[in-house]
């Protein structure tokens, strides 16, 4: 699909009636009393908060909550066992770029055999209306990870804020038809606005105060050039909180729990898990092979950062979200360590406490 | 519709978190507050599972009474009435046990039921003693104000640590203590442990256990002449087996800063565990903040998530609300024109005579709020003499434990996340809670639990909201005063401490007293190598009940299998014992079998054993000895042999 030839112009006044003409569910961005800004289902187009730096929790929770009923079961002399996941169209308007393209790695990392249908069947429900952004965060780092801040692909619709109006980019056959049955709303856009957009892009990527040095850092992991000593300084400032799997759009690592709620009946639901817990590797004889804190943090950037899953996967496994830069007691989130595998050294914070021990 | 803002309900940090709610309304995952004050963002691993629990098919839903046949469902009028008529039975001899999970206003109502409708000051909780002492020494040397926030510790220049053993525990005071570090601090770890925090350390310190007065008054002694209980740098090395040169390293460090912080933890069984070492502490920030003309702030931790605000809305024998003493009248005259009740002015007694007076059949009746305190119970025997003693057992908690299968009536307990009310955390700091799930099948509040017993004994408690409760804990407690306010601020309301500083003590312990007190401790010698301590390890997250019913934190924190002694890696292979096998551990006293763990963390010359096999121990150890000055617990020390037993 040519994109340039299908991008329209919607005003700002127009946005809540399209929102509400589309007849579905909205999740939006929802600000609280403190400043805090969570994704919230079944919002009203009014209530939602698009000038915001980004949510708590990434939207991709729509498609794969922290905690989700797989089946029910009931014993008996006719006993059932049905898979009980519900899935039906919803908006998620006000994503930012970082979560959309969160949203098609989960995708794709679901859909591979043997395919995970309640993410699946969630994700062919959702209409993604994401917005551009101009002003990114401090924790923000997605000019570093290809995800932002404005998208080429990936979305339904792209919208990018003029003032009284939203640019509106078409990314997918659902944003078109989205746009096409809503005509009412919409008007071409100018060739000026497109150059325009293309200008923010540039500005906005200029904006950004943290860097990572993916190439850099990756190539290094993959040759195992940081030392085991370096590992063990930034893995001793991890308090295992699991906070960075749990606020990372990428993490895709769940348990299943079957409990029994009678006698007779029950269900089987899985929850979010993190690798930095150390029962997440337990093996049933009690052997657990990454025992050591250290080799769970390892562990962890490995996954994200090595050239094997970089293979598998078709990228690395961030999204420069900065989530984790926000909820890590130690700081030694993502772009934290990728630097700190470019220097091949830890921040010299420490002192002769643990010499001779 | 938004969701609620409420608050954490395991430790005494006090984050923020919301609720994310299923299509069934029910709790299906944690969002943390970024603009929260404590938390900004930030959860701990228990943080992140609070929906748990809230989803366990295992509650108690509904109220029980004990009949023939059992324990059998009632309605809740049934229970408080069934309830009312056995405490009425009990004429007086009744014994209330509170708990450090419950709200400020639910505590307040339990509090006010005793010295109401009860008419007992025998109201008391089990975390209790290890706080007291903090709060009477600090606020006798008048250095209450040392206090501080958990985000001034990030712009001190120097860290005193003593006996934190974790980074886990608090993790929201590990966070300001590496931003402190990141820029420079110095970090002094009072630690004989090697942990993440040796690691941060600019210089661990390894006291020996249960020497921590001596040399927190011999770094007073070397920063004031006037400070008031002396030891030179020799006495303390011979008696602490600290160098003196690490003393005069540190003393050196406390004396160049100009803001210093100094945090410890309460719930440490060896360090800072025993009224004189925390007066010692108490002493040295005097010195520092008044000789030395130093920013210095304290601050000890609190394990549950209203340990403090549970004290100071005085479910204590001897204090009301905000530390008011109960034995001065002009206190309790204030109470009685409000309450319209002669309040009883002989102090109760502590959690653990109440056990010890219903074993001795002294008591008829007991309400417990509460059962995450049994496995840390030093002396189980007297628990279950005092549960066949009793005449009711009324209990009110959250999941079925033995304690409820003990009782005659049991009252469901709401869970964190269910209610409203506040909590006061670590700091000080009052949080309004916002129930974000609904109590399940209609259930009761504690606090509804509390007034409906009083109106049945006679005593009207009514109250409209949560706030009618705040409006009246602020009148009768000049600390919390704040809480009449109308809009409770987003960010809390810090208690205010300088009203309740009551005069300066003098320092009582004498130098002798400590001095022989250490040298009657235990010497490892060649025959028994090794020093047995007692440590808190696995409580009381292996053993919480609530913690238990999340199923993530009870993959992570299984309770263990058989009864363990902890020991180095090294200290095994010495000892000719493996991690996994059975190992005597014998003192000149007797021996016991315990299954060893090896593990990195312990120090190489000791073997620890955690609180809860302690009376398994005590062929070993002897007796744990109650600590009168609190209400507390003092664990001997122990030097041990340990081998392998006979035959393998």
């Amino acid at each position: 699909m040519s994109k340039n030839s299908a991008a329209q112009v919607l005003s700002k006044e127009n946005l809540a009636p399209f929102l509400r003409s589309l007849r579905v569910p909205i999740a939006a961005p929802v600000a609280m009393e403190n400043g805090d800004v969570l994704f919230q289902k079944g919002v009203a187009p009014e209530e939602a908060a698009p000038e915001y730096v980004n949510s708590i929790i990434s939207p991709v929770k729509f498609a794969f909550p922290q905690t989700q009923v797989l089946l029910r079961y009931r014993l008996g002399k006719e006993p059932m066992v049905e898979a009980h996941f519900e899935v039906g169209p919803m908006v998620i308007f006000g994503l930012r770029s970082c979560d959309v393209t969160a949203f098609r790695y989960l995708n794709q990392f679901f859909s591979r055999p043997p395919v995970d249908t309640p993410f699946v069947e969630a994700m062919q429900n959702l209409l993604l209306i994401s917005l551009t952004c101009q002003e990114p965060g401090p924790n923000c780092f997605c000019v570093c990870c290809h995800a932002g801040p404005f998208l080429e692909e990936g979305y339904d619709l792209q919208l990018t804020d003029f003032g009284d109006k939203y640019l509106v980019e078409i990314g997918s056959e659902k944003g078109e038809q989205a746009v096409e049955g809503h005509a009412e709303f919409f008007s071409p856009a100018p060739d000026e606005l497109l150059s325009q957009r293309q200008e923010l892009a540039l500005e906005a990527q200029q904006k950004f105060t943290i860097s990572a040095h993916f190439g850099t850092g990756i190539r290094k992991l993959t040759t195992r050039r940081l030392s085991e000593e370096v590992w063990e300084l930034l893995a001793a400032r991890c308090v295992e909180c699991g906070g960075c799997a749990y606020v990372c759009p990428l993490c895709t690592c769940f348990d299943v729990v079957d409990r029994a709620e009678t006698p007779a009946s029950g269900l089987r639901e899985r929850t979010w898990d993190c690798c930095q817990y150390a029962g997440y590797s337990l093996e049933a004889s009690g052997h657990n092979p990454r025992e050591t804190k250290v080799s769970r943090f390892k562990r962890r950037f490995y996954h994200k950062l090595s050239y094997f899953y970089l293979e598998q996967d078709g990228r690395h496994g961030c999204v420069g979200c900065g989530r984790c830069v926000q909820t890590c007691f130690g700081e030694v989130d993502m772009p934290l360590v990728v630097n700190a595998l470019r220097e091949e050294t830890a921040q010299p914070v420490y002192g002769r406490g643990g010499a001779g021990r | 519709m938004k969701p609620s803002l409420t608050v954490c309900g395991f430790c005494g940090c006090g984050c923020g978190l919301y609720l994310d709610l299923d299509t069934d309304k029910r709790a299906s995952g944690v969002i943390p507050s970024d603009g929260h004050p404590v938390n900004k963002g930030r959860l701990c691993r228990r943080g992140w599972h609070v929906h748990q629990p809230l989803r366990s098919a295992n509650r108690l839903l509904t109220p029980q009474c004990r009949r023939e046949e059992g324990l059998v469902p009632v309605s809740w009028e049934e229970a408080v009435e069934v309830a009312a008529k056995a405490l009425e039975r009990a004429q007086g001899r009744i014994g209330v046990w509170g708990s450090p999970n419950s709200t400020n206003e639910d505590a307040f109502l339990l509090m006010k039921l005793a010295r109401t409708a009860l008419g007992t000051n025998n109201v008391d909780f089990f975390d209790r003693p290890a706080l007291v002492p903090t709060q009477k020494f600090l606020r006798e040397n008048s250095a209450s104000s040392a206090l501080c926030l958990m985000e001034e510790i990030s712009s001190s220049e120097v860290l005193l640590i003593i006996g934190l053993h974790s980074t886990e525990r608090f993790p929201q005071i590990t966070f300001h203590l590496l931003q402190a570090r990141l820029k420079g601090a110095a970090l002094i770890n009072v630690d004989e442990w090697y942990t993440d925090l040796t690691r941060y350390a600019t210089l661990q310190l390894e006291p020996r256990l249960q020497t921590d007065a001596i040399w927190l008054h011999g770094l007073a002694s070397l920063l004031s002449p006037k400070a008031p209980v002396s030891f030179t740098p020799e006495e303390v090395e011979s008696l602490c087996g600290l160098p003196a040169v690490q003393l005069q390293e540190v003393a050196d460090l406390l004396g160049r800063a100009e803001r210093i912080a100094i945090i410890y933890d309460t719930t440490n069984l060896q360090r800072l565990s025993a009224p004189e070492e925390v007066e010692a502490l108490a002493t040295l920030v005097a010195v520092l903040r008044e000789e030395g003309q130093k920013w210095c702030g304290v601050i000890p931790t609190a394990e549950r998530c209203n340990t403090l605000g549970t004290v100071e809305m005085g479910v204590a024998p001897n204090l009301l609300t905000g530390y008011q003493s109960l034995e001065e009248p002009e206190v309790r005259g204030r109470f009685k024109a409000t309450w319209e009740v002669e309040l009883p002015a002989e102090p109760g007694y502590t959690a653990l005579q109440m056990i010890e007076a219903a074993a001795g059949g002294k008591l008829s009746a007991l309400i417990v709020v509460g059962d995450d305190w049994l496995p840390a119970y030093p002396w189980p025997e007297q628990l279950s003499a005092a549960w066949d003693q009793l005449d009711s057992l009324i209990v009110i908690a959250s999941f079925p434990s033995d304690l409820t299968a003990r009782a005659e009536v049991v009252f469901p307990r709401p869970l964190p996340g269910e209610v409203d009310g506040t909590y006061t955390n670590l700091e000080g700091r009052v949080q309004l809670l916002r129930s974000a799930v609904r109590i399940p099948q209609g259930g009761w509040r504690e606090g509804e639990i509390f007034a409906a017993l009083g109106r049945a004994l006679g005593y009207e408690m009514r109250y409209e909201s949560t706030a009618d409760i705040r409006r009246e804990i602020a009148a009768l407690t000049p600390s919390y005063s704040g809480l009449a306010a109308e809009e409770f601020p987003l960010e809390g309301i810090i208690r205010n401490w300088e009203v309740s500083v009551s005069e300066k003590q003098e320092v009582t312990t004498e130098a002798a007293t400590l001095r022989a007190r250490v040298e009657a401790g235990p010497k490892p010698t060649e025959e028994y190598p090794f020093l047995l301590a007692v440590e808190r390890l696995f409580l009381p997250w292996h053993f919480d009940p609530v913690m238990q019913q999340a199923s993530t934190l009870r993959r992570e924190f299984r309770p263990p299998g058989a009864p363990l002694v902890f020991l180095h890696p090294e200290t095994a292979q010495e000892a000719g014992v493996r991690s996994g096998n059975p190992a005597v551990v014998r003192s000149p006293q007797g021996e016991a079998t315990f299954t060893v763990l090896t593990q990195e963390f312990v120090p190489r010359s000791m073997a620890l054993l955690p609180q809860c096999f302690s009376p398994l121990a005590r062929p070993v150890l002897g007796e744990a000895e109650y600590e009168k000055r609190t209400g507390g617990v003092r664990y001997p020390l122990a030097a041990v042999y340990i081998g392998p037993t006979r035959g393998s």
